[in-house]
């Protein structure tokens, strides 16, 4: 209601006329340090994501699909929820899928009445695979931002979410990437989302006692791909 | 809407009384404070962090109309629709109407939803239900409790006064699930019976974490996940959003993930932070095809500009409950209010009125939540002007009212104060045995059932000294 609107925003300034807040305190972060190397940044970033029952796995770009294609073999899937092959940094990963006898769905949800149905299918894909924006070592932590040929539900709605990057998408802190990507908020402003992930989906709501895999992937596979 | 509450006394003893209770808070507190502090010892700069999260909120805060209307206007922009609701009712017309609209036509509407206290403190689930809709709550804790028709224990943790063979009887006799106590197999069942919810949902209604003004971007932080489900697979997402929770920039957001994950959890990173834009973009394979965002008021513009504004810096971690040493006693119930512990004893009596003034008694103003605080809110003052707000309005019982003006009285007058002295060393020489008093009669028996009362000396301090002193 466009009346709630202004009543809201005017009592909003009445009450900052009065304004009884605390002074700001005045502090500058220190803006990021000089990057570690790509292999200390790839070491960290391991360490941290196996920390939080993630898995790190490193191979050569001639060797990746095939290291992906046996992922997904052991998983018994014979199908994949998959990124468009442009938004994955191995060439021809998604071919070699299909010739070692894997589906590949797109993950294309057309809006109308047969969307539910078209999502109790996806539902009952176990493995899904992605590239990344970015991945912060810090953390352990991969950035997928949405768009055409990135369907969101491969990194959520699988069992198990395989994301397959290149070193120069690491960064040392989510502070870093951010600093290296001035046109971020464009970008974003472009894209309906944007998923930060940190290890499989986790849960300590009974007993605090940690659990994973409860709504989201219960396995989280990082591959970086070296050239 | 809600049953009438117990009155604060009972709500103590009720939790008091409960030995699983007790054992949970005791681990609860134990293992988060001390994950907390271990993070924060961790993170480099934690200090200058907390200080930069904390100018962060204040600058937010003291422009709030002006991020309001740059934030709304991105979120537009992105093709997202903002709704303003001034009032609790408000905000529950507002989401009803959109739980409708989205509904099959013939069918009752299917509502997933992911953890939000702003629905908590609009009692919106009742009210959906009242409509005929249903609803599911999808964080496991949520969930739980929701299947027994409590309220959350615990901001961060609903369920935290659950024990395993609770959880285990009711997914036994709500979904015939094999007794177990092995926790992944509970888990299982709650993921097979949420995917389900998912699936059929007509609406994904989540809270929101933090609004980024400049992009107008709403964050959702959860480890479990539910909230990507809830928002990603309905056709229709309702975000509901407490109008504060602004941050300018995304680089002001990246300093809250920071501090929120450490304090709420002890982690470095939550497993999922989700960044909302808006609904799907045409050329998207998936997403909801539309995004409400429902801004509600309900109380915090009016207290903006009160003596309890610094309260709504808050960015809901739950970190001054597991530190403090009343929480750790009584738990969330035994607040009988959305928002419990240190900084719920200060929100809740400035957006839900005078009736929750008694909160600010039940603290002892050691100062833990203020030190612990990821943007250092001072708690304590707040507390004790919530306490004279419950003086002011004549709230304390009589007999307490009345014995602290006799105290006064006496305080001033040194003849009072002489016979006060007087006949409390005859009466209790009278009733102390080994200078101590074992009983007192009532209402001061509620201080000598538990402890001994030490006697006051027969001969006053002033009788002495005017004997010791040398004589001209």
């Amino acid at each position: 209601m466009p009346d709630s609107r202004s009543a809201i925003l005017s009592q909003i300034r009445q009450s900052l006329a009065a304004a009884r807040l605390p002074p700001a305190p005045s502090v500058e972060l220190p803006s990021s340090a000089v990057p570690p190397p790509p292999s200390e940044l790839a070491e960290k970033f391991a360490q941290e994501l196996r920390a939080l029952n993630g898995a790190f796995l490193s191979t050569r770009q001639a060797e990746a699909a095939a290291l992906v294609a046996r992922l997904v073999r052991e998983r018994g899937a014979g199908r994949v929820l998959a990124w468009g092959g442009a938004h994955l940094p191995v060439p021809g990963l998604l071919d070699a899928l299909r010739q070692a006898g894997v589906q590949v769905d797109a993950g294309e949800v057309p809006p109308g009445p047969d969307r539910a149905q078209r999502l109790a299918d996806l539902e009952t894909i176990a493995v899904g695979l992605t590239g990344v924006d970015a991945a912060v070592a810090e953390t352990g932590t991969l950035v997928l931002l949405a768009g055409p040929g990135r369907p969101r539900l491969a990194a959520m709605s699988v069992r198990a979410h395989i994301a397959v990057f290149t070193p120069d998408q690491l960064h040392a802190t989510l502070a870093a990437w951010l600093h290296a990507r001035p046109d971020l908020a464009d970008a974003l402003r472009a894209r309906s989302a944007a998923l930060f992930v940190t290890g499989p989906s986790r849960t300590a709501d009974i007993e605090m006692t940690l659990t994973v895999g409860v709504h989201g992937p219960g396995e989280v596979i990082a591959v970086l791909v070296e050239p | 809407m809600s049953q009438p509450l117990a009155p604060f006394a009972d709500r103590i003893h009720t939790s008091l009384k409960n030995p699983v209770l007790q054992l949970a808070l005791d681990r609860n507190a134990e293992r988060r404070v001390a994950g907390r502090n271990q993070r924060f010892a961790e993170l480099p700069d934690s200090e200058a962090v907390r200080d930069r999260g904390r100018a962060i909120r204040l600058q937010t805060l003291a422009k709030l109309d002006q991020y309001l209307e740059q934030f709304t206007a991105n979120v537009e922009r992105n093709g997202g629709h903002v709704h303003w609701a001034a009032t609790a009712d408000e905000a529950r017309r507002i989401i009803l109407d959109l739980v409708r609209g989205a509904a099959r036509p013939g069918a009752a509407p299917v509502v997933a939803k992911s953890k939000s206290m702003v629905s908590e403190e609009i009692h919106l689930n009742a009210a959906l239900e009242q409509a005929g809709a249903r609803v599911v709550e999808t964080d496991l804790g949520e969930f739980i409790i929701q299947l027994r028709g409590e309220t959350p224990s615990h901001i961060i943790t609903p369920a935290v006064h659950l024990r395993r063979e609770d959880v285990s009887d009711l997914f036994h006799e709500r979904f015939g699930a094999p007794p177990t106590l092995d926790v992944e197999q509970m888990t299982a069942v709650a993921r097979r019976e949420l995917r389900q919810v998912y699936f059929a949902a007509d609406v994904g209604l989540t809270g929101v974490n933090f609004g980024v003004a400049e992009t107008g971007t709403i964050v959702i932080v959860t480890n479990e996940g539910n909230a990507d489900l809830t928002k990603d697979v309905p056709r229709v997402h309702i975000a509901l959003m407490g109008l504060e929770r602004l941050v300018p920039t995304l680089a002001d957001l990246e300093v809250m993930l920071r501090l929120l994950p450490r304090s709420a959890t002890a982690q470095k990173a939550s497993s999922y932070v989700s960044l909302v834009n808006g609904p799907r973009q045409a050329g998207e394979p998936d997403g909801a095809e539309a995004f409400h965002l429902v801004l509600v008021d309900n109380g915090r513009s009016a207290m903006l500009g009160g003596e309890l504004a610094e309260a709504l810096l808050c960015i809901r971690c739950g970190a001054c409950l597991n530190v403090c040493p009343i929480f750790r006693e009584i738990g969330g119930h035994g607040y009988g209010a959305v928002y419990s512990g240190p900084i719920g004893s200060v929100v809740s009596p400035a957006l839900f009125g005078a009736e929750f003034n008694e909160l600010a008694n039940a603290s002892t103003l050691c100062g833990a939540c203020r030190d612990i605080c990821p943007v250092r809110i001072d708690i304590p003052s707040m507390l004790l002007a919530v306490r004279h707000r419950h003086v002011r309005a004549g709230q304390p019982p009589a007999w307490l009212r009345w014995g602290i003006r006799a105290f006064a009285l006496a305080m001033r007058s040194p003849a009072l104060y002489r016979i006060g002295q007087f006949f409390a060393g005859l009466g209790t020489g009278l009733l102390a045995r080994d200078g101590y008093l074992r009983w007192l009669p009532p209402p001061a028996d509620a201080w000598t059932r538990r402890r001994d009362f030490p006697a006051f000396a027969r001969r006053t301090f002033r009788s002495r000294w005017a004997q010791r002193r040398p004589r001209r």
